[in-house]
């Protein structure tokens, strides 16, 4: 068998488990240093107006939908019960459940994923943003459902 | 006593009005990466005259098929 080169497997995961650190970096405690505990990582949802994208560092209120109803500023809690994984070459992770609002009123075409635990200037570091067709809710529910928790269609994936 | 199904009775924003009196409509749209859902709920009785015609609810369901990718591909 011969030699290849590429990123190991391992290390795509690690990166996602907190394993690896090149540089400095300024975080907020995670209790401990050799078993740190999970981070919080939220969804928030903007306006069509927003200007969110890859380019986006932390999470911002500017073109945030409003806070009404069920909607607060900042948003909502993923449910993070399973941990990141690998197949093939490709690790990945998904939120192990939908993010629902009930009871809410706005138009939104993008969900920015960040980290509400480690922040920059109390704002949390974003993650990843997340598009898809205007939708308008009017005094009704929304709801995010994740995607398959797989390579190839997990909401986070280094391939 | 009259009995009330709950079941057939939809928040919306007239208040709690009987899923009797209200146009249902889906929506379904399939994108790349996602798909999208919307219920879109129109007013149709005779309790609230001025809003007959009028959306008084949407819901919306986005599935995302497909996350975000950070590619580490070897050949750099």
């Amino acid at each position: 068998m011969a030699n290849s080169a590429g990123l190991c497997t391992s290390f795509k995961t690690e990166l996602m488990l907190g394993g690896h650190q090149f540089g400095a970096i300024t975080l907020i405690s995670r209790t401990s240093l050799t078993a740190p505990t999970t981070d919080t990582f939220k969804m928030a949802l903007y306006q069509t107006s927003a200007t969110i994208s890859p380019a986006t560092a932390v999470y911002t209120t500017s073109g945030e939908v409003a806070t009404a109803g069920g909607y607060s500023a900042g948003g909502a809690t993923v449910t993070n019960a399973t941990a990141p994984t690998s197949s093939g070459t490709t690790a990945y992770w998904t939120p192990s459940a939908s993010v629902s609002w009930t009871g809410v009123s706005f138009t939104t075409d993008c969900a920015l994923l960040y980290n509400s635990t480690q922040t920059v200037a109390s704002f949390g570091r974003a993650v990843g943003s997340y598009t898809f067709s205007s939708q308008t809710v009017s005094g009704g529910n929304f709801t995010l459902t994740m995607p398959t928790n797989a390579a190839g269609t997990a909401l986070i994936q280094i391939a | 006593m009259e009995i009330i199904d709950l079941s057939s009775i939809v928040s919306t924003t007239l208040g709690d009005i009987p899923e009797n009196d209200l146009e249902i409509v889906l929506a379904r749209e399939d994108a790349r990466d996602t798909w999208v859902i919307q219920r879109i709920f129109t007013y149709k009785g005779t309790a609230y005259p001025e809003a007959v015609g009028t959306v008084v609810r949407q819901d919306a369901w986005v599935t995302i098929k497909n996350g975000q990718g950070a590619s580490a591909e070897a050949g750099l």
